[in-house]
């Protein structure tokens, strides 16, 4: 325990980190705020703002939670009307409240016209769309709050990835270039012992971050919209739930998936950025090959894949295997672990994501420990 | 008995062999380890402090390969490296805390054992300060109690006293010599008066080979009838100097030059054999003579 608690002060000892780490955070809890100080709710006639606007939606969503209906669609219809935009210009304002908001998204093509919609989609648009919200089990609730704090999560938990990534990287390369591999390795613990208290200190200080941020993120949801719609649809909060086939999973479910996958995604970063600074004999390379890294996925679903589809790889007999290999592979990556878009993806290639991840994470853990035990 | 035997050991690395075909055995007692740069001797103590593997060969401590020994040989060693690397925002206590708990001191003892070491090395006052505040002869003093935070039975310092004034140099030979009681201790050096004061054994290391092991008499006898000394002319001296390896060149009064050479013969008319010094030997073993041929050739 002695040895974990100094290998952890090593890691964590450096103010600028620690700072930095720190004001981030506050910087997402402020856009937190910030999001519920611009919320807007209309109810007869009046204009609510801010913390009242939010009040006044979760008590109207309090009236119809439960299952979503067309009788709940005609209910809130008849009672608010569609919302449509209070003005145009670059920043447009959504009439109504969460209750009109969310049926005129759902229900109608407001998303293609842009314009206050007169009635229900017809059709084929209403059978591809409004149709999924009320042929199942799908719970109404007020979910905007969680709603807002997908987005930011998902922007502080890559943040977090590169702040882990700076905090990681020196793990070992930084023995390298201080020279202090010398002394270290030639000690009693120091080729086994001391190896894992440095993995384990800086998985540790990983998941106390984690853990920090998110307690932050959440409480902070909490305060201002309350938990209400915990148990309502995750389909709620965006319609690629429903498309993918887990919109009635509940948000409480959702988010829960999102917390473990978060915690996977940083146990994955942290691994992979020890192995680098295994490998790297400067703190900096390590860095910047860990950033580098880190975004490859990026590069590989959006850009690498995009190409291969326009060269005609789909075309050939074994083109597809490879394209998905592709995505499976950069869905199992800390960048995008953690996103939101992994419940859209194809659920053929779910199955393979936890074990490419735990895969990559046995072995940068494994081959990092032992590049630096026999570095000589 | 405390042994350490170099069995055939040699370490390469792609074309270049650094350590070749080594073969000694270590006891209680200095030992030290005298070469050029290049001659192998850091890539040696390296092997002996289990940070490197021998290309070929065996390190083997108590007829045990070190290697398997693991963490027990390692138990047993204490370790100065050449390039002393630390933390700079540690302070001095926190850095030897540190290290005691990587060398499995028990935590009750390692207080005392920290306090005393930092006031055999002078470093007591200064146990509070950051690293970085600190001269280079105190983190090569600091390098020193590191090594001994588990009371090793062997000690192993790559060139300890490198960068240090003399007055330095001397307080770490007087230390150095007090630790070789019941341990054994290989120092590895440029200076020779630092060898010739401390080791009870010298070990002369050229192009990764012992070209040279004994007590310091029996080495300086090896070299007996091979130094000489004469005064010759500038322009004798510059030739002279290219032919043979000098110890000494010292421009006297008259403007001759009073030369120190290795040779096996006697180099010119006038020049008298005397006795071989540490550095005399030193020449004759890496150099004097390869040079002799490279001229004659």
């Amino acid at each position: 325990m002695r040895l974990f608690k100094m290998e952890f002060y090593k890691i964590t000892a450096r103010p600028a980190l620690v700072a930095s780490f720190l004001l981030a955070s506050g910087f997402f809890l402020l856009v937190l705020w910030q999001e519920a100080d611009g919320a807007r709710a209309e109810l007869d006639g009046r204009v609510y703002h801010g913390l009242e606007a939010i009040e006044i939606d979760r008590r109207l969503a309090k009236e119809y939670e439960g299952q979503f209906t067309m009788e709940t669609v005609e209910a809130i219809v008849g009672r608010f009307g569609f919302s449509g935009y209070v003005n145009g210009g670059e920043f447009r304002v959504r009439e109504g409240n969460f209750c009109s908001q969310f049926v005129t998204d759902a229900m109608t093509d407001f998303w293609q016209t842009e314009q206050r919609p007169s009635g229900y989609s017809a059709g084929e648009a209403w059978e591809n769309y409004g149709k999924k919200y009320v042929e199942g089990n799908f719970q109404f609730g007020y979910t905007k709050g969680w709603e807002n704090l997908q987005d930011v999560w998902y922007i502080a938990v890559v943040s977090l990835h590169v702040w882990l990534v700076l905090l990681a990287a020196p793990v070992f390369s930084e023995e390298y270039s201080r020279e202090t591999t010398g002394i270290l390795l030639s000690s009693y613990h120091g080729k086994s012992t001391d190896i894992r208290r440095k993995a384990e200190a800086s998985i540790g200080a990983g998941v106390l971050a984690y853990l920090f941020l998110n307690a932050l993120l959440l409480g902070m949801t909490a305060l201002l919209y309350g938990c209400d719609g915990l148990w309502a649809s995750a389909g709620m909060m965006g319609d690629y739930f429903l498309f993918a086939g887990h919109g009635t999973w509940s948000v409480a479910f959702f988010l829960s998936l999102q917390f473990l996958l978060g915690l996977a995604s940083v146990l994955l970063d942290v691994a992979i950025a020890l192995f680098l600074s295994s490998k790297c004999s400067r703190p900096a390379t390590a860095v910047t090959a860990g950033m580098a890294l880190y975004f490859l996925p990026y590069v590989g679903n959006q850009v690498l894949f995009q190409m291969l589809l326009g060269l005609g790889l789909a075309e050939l007999p074994w083109g597809w295997a490879a394209m998905d290999a592709l995505r499976i592979f950069c869905f199992s990556m800390p960048l995008y672990l953690p996103h939101k878009g992994l419940a859209g993806i194809p659920s053929r290639w779910l199955w393979y994501v936890p074990f490419i991840a735990a895969a990559a994470l046995a072995a940068s853990i494994w081959r990092g420990c032992q590049n630096y035990r026999e570095h000589g | 008995m405390l042994e350490l035997k170099l069995d055939r050991v040699s370490k390469q690395y792609k074309k270049k062999i650094v350590v070749d075909r080594l073969e000694f055995t270590f006891h209680a007692g200095i030992y030290g380890l005298l070469g050029e740069n290049g001659a192998g001797k850091t890539t040696l103590l390296r092997m002996m402090a289990g940070i490197l593997k021998p290309t070929a060969g065996e390190i083997l401590c108590g007829q045990c390969e070190i290697g398997k020994l693991g963490g027990a040989y390692r138990m047993k060693l204490g370790y100065l490296p050449q390039k002393f690397g630390y933390y700079p925002n540690f302070t001095v206590w926190r850095y030897l805390e540190y290290l005691a708990e990587l060398k499995a001191v028990p935590p009750e003892a390692a207080a005392g054992r920290i306090e005393r070491l930092l006031g055999e090395t002078g470093l007591l006052g200064v146990k509070s300060e950051k690293m970085k505040t600190l001269s280079g002869g105190m983190v090569r003093r600091l390098g020193i109690a590191q090594s001994l935070l588990n009371d090793p039975e062997i000690l192993i310092l790559d060139e300890p006293t490198s960068g240090l004034d003399p007055k330095e140099r001397i307080r770490f030979r007087n230390l150095i010599s007090s630790l070789g009681k019941g341990r054994m201790v290989l120092l590895s050096s440029h200076i020779v008066p630092d060898i010739e004061f401390l080791a009870d054994e010298i070990l002369m290391m050229k192009d990764g080979r012992f070209v040279g092991a004994g007590s310091l008499p029996e080495i300086l006898k090896s070299a007996e009838g091979k130094v000489w000394e004469y005064a010759a002319e500038p322009g004798q001296a510059r030739s002279l100097s290219r032919k043979f390896a000098a110890s000494s060149l010292k421009q006297l009064e008259d403007g001759t030059v009073c030369m120190r050479v290795i040779s096996e013969d006697k180099p010119c008319g006038n020049a008298m054999p005397v006795p071989p010094n540490l550095e005399d030997v030193y020449l004759y073993r890496t150099g004097a003579r390869s040079r002799q041929d490279e001229y004659a050739e």
